[in-house]
């Protein structure tokens, strides 16, 4: 089974942190596949995606996630509508700073609209949501962000991307999600 | 539901007739390397030099990317436009890429002394032909994960081990 899951966010939210120490934690666990592919500019900001082949077998089928940031800055929203095209779960990071909070949900607006143009709700596609940068000392409050951020009411996540904290947490409740939403035997 | 989470999935008799077009295409135009992938990237098979199964699907994320931004382009420049192909050259290679249909791509790495003329000639016709194979794929059967949502989770667990 093919999985096509998407981290977005605002720009510096956090996302090709999240890609970079996610492969860095499954890579030596053997559930990885290949290199990490990075696409970026002079400054370290994402240019085209970021991605990797994350692989592990679970009930004797083997599960093939391709993980992909979308680049955050606004200039490249036509770049971000290509990454989003056949998603099948999505991971939105949250920067948690207080003076991103618009920010966070205009690109969450943003994408609803992408995702529309392709024939897909972004309310109704599996999806789970990370507050990053939980260490600053202006970060907004979960139960500030969560109206805002999380109009699904899906499960969120805590994380420190830049530590690792939330890191793998988030991809194994995004990969739960998709596996119970689209391939689990309905009762 | 089926198992894969994409709307189609190719059996081993399929596949055979796809890589068999691809083969051919090879033969006739001594490219390096063709891929067909779906327009959000997933590999469908590949065939040609130097390349395992982890770098094509690399490489199909890249074609399909670069030619979803440049159907983007094409939409901005003249909005009635449809994007059928691109192609781009590098010192030693050249790149064609074209859509089969509404959803598949084809990619296709060639070497600068193979004449991109017959490259498309060909292209065109391997379209046409992946085309006839593609309507005749039927769903398969549907395979789900015989597994709970509490067993898929314990599963996740031991496996990337977060909780």
């Amino acid at each position: 089974m093919k999985l096509k899951i998407v981290y977005f966010g605002a720009s510096l939210a956090g996302k090709s942190t999240n890609v970079k120490v996610l492969y860095d934690k499954l890579h030596p666990k053997g559930l990885t596949k290949g290199d990490y592919i990075s696409m970026e500019t002079d400054e370290n900001r994402t240019l085209f995606v970021e991605m990797f082949l994350s692989h592990f077998d679970i009930d004797g089928q083997t599960i093939e996630a391709k993980v992909l940031t979308t680049p955050g800055q606004f200039r490249l929203h036509p770049l971000r509508k290509v990454i989003m095209k056949g998603v099948d779960g999505l991971v939105f990071v949250v920067d948690s700073s207080q003076e991103r909070e618009n920010i966070n949900f205009l690109v969450l607006r943003e994408t609803a609209a992408v995702l529309k143009e392709q024939g897909f709700d972004l309310y109704s596609l599996p999806v789970v949501v990370q507050y990053n940068k939980r260490d600053l000392p202006d970060a907004t409050p979960i139960d500030e962000l969560q109206p805002v951020c999380n109009p699904w009411d899906t499960e969120y996540i805590e994380a420190v991307a830049v530590n690792g904290e939330g890191v793998v947490e988030t991809f194994q409740s995004i990969i739960k999600k998709v596996l119970i939403e689209k391939a689990c035997a309905k009762k | 539901m089926e198992l894969d989470v994409i709307q189609y999935e190719i059996d081993e008799e399929v596949e055979k007739k796809l890589i068999s077009a691809l083969k051919n295409f090879i033969a006739r135009t001594d490219a390096d390397l063709v891929i067909l992938s779906d327009d959000a990237g997933r590999i469908i098979c590949f065939y040609g030099k130097n390349l395992d199964e982890t770098q094509a699907e690399f490489l199909a994320s890249i074609i399909s990317g670069i030619f979803g931004a440049a159907f983007e382009m094409a939409k901005m420049v003249s909005k009635e436009d449809l994007l059928d192909a691109i192609q781009y050259e590098s010192k030693k290679q050249n790149v064609v890429v074209k859509a089969v249909g509404d959803r598949f791509l084809i990619g296709v790495l060639c070497p600068k002394n193979v004449a991109l003329g017959t490259v498309r000639l060909f292209l065109k016709e391997l379209a046409e032909e992946l085309n006839q194979i593609f309507s005749t794929v039927k769903p398969k059967p549907s395979k789900l994960l015989k597994l709970s949502p509490e067993a898929i989770e314990d599963k996740l667990n031991k496996i990337l081990g977060a909780t």
